[in-house]
């Protein structure tokens, strides 16, 4: 044991507690509020009626509340704190202008509470990922800039000689979002062209920033339990500049059928196919680590999170890859099937992954570990279990939409009433879900607050 | 060392995003630019611009779509919800409201499909009073229940003397001016 | 179909990239500069969490 190297790694993770877990317990915050939005809106689907005199809940407002609250509250906060944690890790430099990064958090959770507020009140910009006014937006963005900042600082002050992968995927976004954030923005927009940027921002939102914190993470968290390296650096390298090609030219394929230009789906087609190929370059690289291991599945939850979500990054980029084919979208364009692919990799790759990082994380910088380790198989069984529910419940239902929608010989009405068994089977998923985060958030606040039962973690000091 | 400097990283990193965005929204862009709107196509009149403010106020976009597309990609045309759509029927939408999602039908041709005020009225008042297997949430805060009617009142429902408020009227306004089933001109 | 030139002109942009991209991949292969490769893959442990100690049980019991 080499005592100046565990204090280093110590001091770098205590160095970076106080941003970090501002950071963690905000997005916690946040997912709670975005859970409860998101389980009352899909209630609005089996009680149409439910509050339907309240304004400020109903559907079309607490659905786009649900999905920024989501987006750019927990996923985002959850996110920029993992990956302030990583660089000064990965870097093994101490976190720069923490100053920054407390800043950033109190920026972005005034521009989510300005922005949710306005779009609740009814002060929405109705574009789709992109509703909150642009003084909530420029809070948002502004918050990101700091971040940004901090970790730039971080990178320039590192002690490595060598780059690890996740490290690529961190500073590649850092450039991409802003630039993306800003010029989707821009309120110089109308016509076909709008919804062009519209889901090219919407699709590079996750390929820029949502996909890379998943995968850095990933990256990391996989070796880093098991005890073994990445298995074949080669494929990363492959992997990120693939990945960086292709994904950017994605968006389009929101909008097949629709009234651009041929060429310009045809291109989105084939760039969303393309992506298999980073996607099986990560995918290899992720099994080969880990096979041979998964007994470790066993015995750490970050691995559990980790690899669900790993495994399910696969899933949801081959279900997209066919899904963007013309006679796929023919049928699922418009249906609760994009609904469900978009839970898939927000929540079981993403989400999950973020789960397993916080799980890490938390204890090694608040030095103290988490208690109840049986709530912590309660929370992953609720997880898994409620989004694997949820995917197949609104994917079939989306499927069998899309099948009686083409069908011009069933009223339209009742197609509707075809999806309702699986919108409530999707009710039902979202309550197994805040199962899971309610635990999460408790758990989490005892770590915090250091009560409950000090565990020492089995086999170490 | 894997990238020889770190400025062939960022050079990288740079050109994909500018390469996408060129590709997706610079040069689409340019091309849509000179697409004229559609002879036929009127500009939105003031109540009509503030029925669609309201329209985005109320998330209609989550469960509707404005987008008729052609025979081969689905039953848009056999269901009679208007010939293709083409680029110069949005010209003066801002924002777009194509929407992704078909809880509800097609509302780019609305107007020409139910043209009656009190149709409208009393699906936004409620849905299932005039569809029962309708999802569609009520919006009876763009109503109001009066006293005693006047002339000039809108009513809806006489039996409470709900009458259509500004809001409502405008936002129906908006929505019988969606008819595009002009046929197109190039 | 009917692409616009500038179009044609990203994608050729975007294919030489990724020729030059390809290039230097070969290059650096055949130059000995990826041989240490696996060596970044290992930069994520240390003399306290080396290779082979997996670094998180906290479902594991405490040994009494």
């Amino acid at each position: 044991m080499n005592p100046e190297q565990v204090s280093q790694r110590q001091q770098l993770d205590e160095a970076s507690s106080v941003p970090v877990l501002l950071y963690f317990a905000t997005a916690v915050f946040w997912l709670l509020v975005g859970t409860l939005l998101g389980v009352a809106a899909s209630l609005k689907f089996d009680l149409p009626n439910w509050l339907g005199s309240i304004p400020e809940l109903t559907f079309g407002r607490i659905r786009p509340a649900h999905l920024n609250v989501v987006v750019y509250g927990w996923a985002s906060l959850a996110g920029a704190g993992c990956l302030a944690w990583l660089t000064s890790r990965l870097c093994l430099a101490p976190l720069q202008l923490r100053g920054c990064l407390v800043a950033s958090v109190v920026l972005w959770n005034l521009g989510l509470i300005y922005g949710t507020g306005s779009l609740l009140l009814g002060y929405s910009l109705g574009v789709e990922w992109l509703e909150f006014p642009l003084p909530a937006a420029a809070l948002i963005g502004a918050a990101f800039l700091l971040f940004a900042a901090s970790i730039t600082a971080t990178f320039r002050k590192r002690t490595v000689e060598h780059l690890y992968v996740s490290l690529w995927y961190v500073m590649a976004s850092i450039v991409w979002f802003p630039l993306l954030y800003v010029t989707a923005n821009l309120p110089i927009y109308s016509g076909v062209t709008h919804a062009a940027v519209n889901w090219w921002y919407g699709h590079n939102a996750l390929g820029v920033w949502f996909t890379p914190t998943g995968l850095a993470l990933a990256y990391y968290f996989i070796p880093k339990v098991i005890g073994r390296p990445v298995y074949s650096y080669y494929l990363s390298l492959l992997g990120f500049w693939a990945f960086a090609l292709f994904y950017n030219w994605n968006g389009i394929h929101h909008l097949v059928g629709g009234p651009l230009p041929t060429w310009l789906q045809t291109i989105s087609i084939i760039a969303s196919v393309m992506m298999g190929i980073p996607v099986m370059a990560v995918a290899v690289n992720h099994h080969l680590t880990t096979v041979g291991h998964f007994s470790l599945l066993r015995t750490s939850p970050t691995l559990r999170f980790t690899v669900f979500g790993a495994m399910s990054y696969t899933a949801v980029s081959v279900q997209g890859s066919i899904e963007a084919l013309r006679s796929m979208q023919e049928r699922v364009h418009f249906t609760h099937y994009t609904i469900g692919h978009a839970h898939l990799g927000v929540y079981a790759f993403l989400t999950m992954i973020l789960f397993g990082a916080m799980y890490y994380i938390t204890p090694r910088v608040a030095r103290w570990n988490w208690p109840h380790p049986r709530l912590i198989k309660a929370h992953f069984w609720l997880s898994a279990t409620g989004i694997l529910l949820y995917v197949a419940a609104t994917c079939l239902g989306g499927w069998l939409q899309g099948g009686a929608m083409n069908d011009p010989k069933t009223p339209f009405v009742d197609v509707v009433a075809l999806t309702r068994p699986y919108l409530t089977t999707r009710t039902v998923s979202g309550i197994l879900l805040g199962g899971g985060h309610l635990i999460f958030a408790y758990l989490f606040v005892r770590v915090l607050t250091r009560s409950g039962p000090r565990r020492v973690e089995g086999g170490e000091e | 060392m894997i990238f020889i400097r770190l400025w062939v990283f960022f050079a990288g990193v740079l050109a994909t995003i500018f390469l996408g965005w060129a590709a997706l929204v610079g040069v689409p862009g340019l091309q849509l630019r000179s697409v004229p709107a559609q002879p036929d196509l009127r500009p939105y009149t003031f109540e009509q611009m503030h029925g669609r403010q309201i329209y985005i106020r109320e998330g209609c976009l989550y469960c509707h779509s404005q987008q008729t597309r052609p025979e081969g990609f689905g039953a848009d045309q056999k269901r009679l919800w208007g010939r293709p759509a083409v680029p110069g029927d949005y010209v003066y939408d801002q924002p777009h409201l194509l929407g992704t999602s078909r809880t509800g039908p097609d509302l780019l041709n609305i107007g020409a499909r139910q043209p009656s005020r009190d149709w409208h009225f009393a699906h936004l008042y409620n849905p299932r009073a005039v569809a029962p297997k309708s999802l569609m949430p009520p919006f009876p805060w763009l109503f109001e229940e009066k006293a005693s009617v006047g002339p000039g009142d809108v009513v809806v429902n006489a039996d409470r003397n709900v009458c259509a408020t500004r809001e409502a009227q405008d936002l129906v306004e908006y929505l019988l001016g969606l008819n595009h089933t002009y046929p197109v001109k190039r | 179909m009917n692409v616009p030139p500038a179009v044609l002109v990203l994608l050729a942009v975007a294919a030489c990239g990724a020729a030059l991209a390809l290039a230097a991949f070969v290059w650096a292969v055949r130059n000995g500069q990826l041989d240490n490769s696996n060596a970044g893959a290992l930069v994520i442990f240390d003399d306290e969490e080396p290779v082979g100690t997996p670094t998180d049980q906290l479902f594991e019991q405490r040994k009494p």
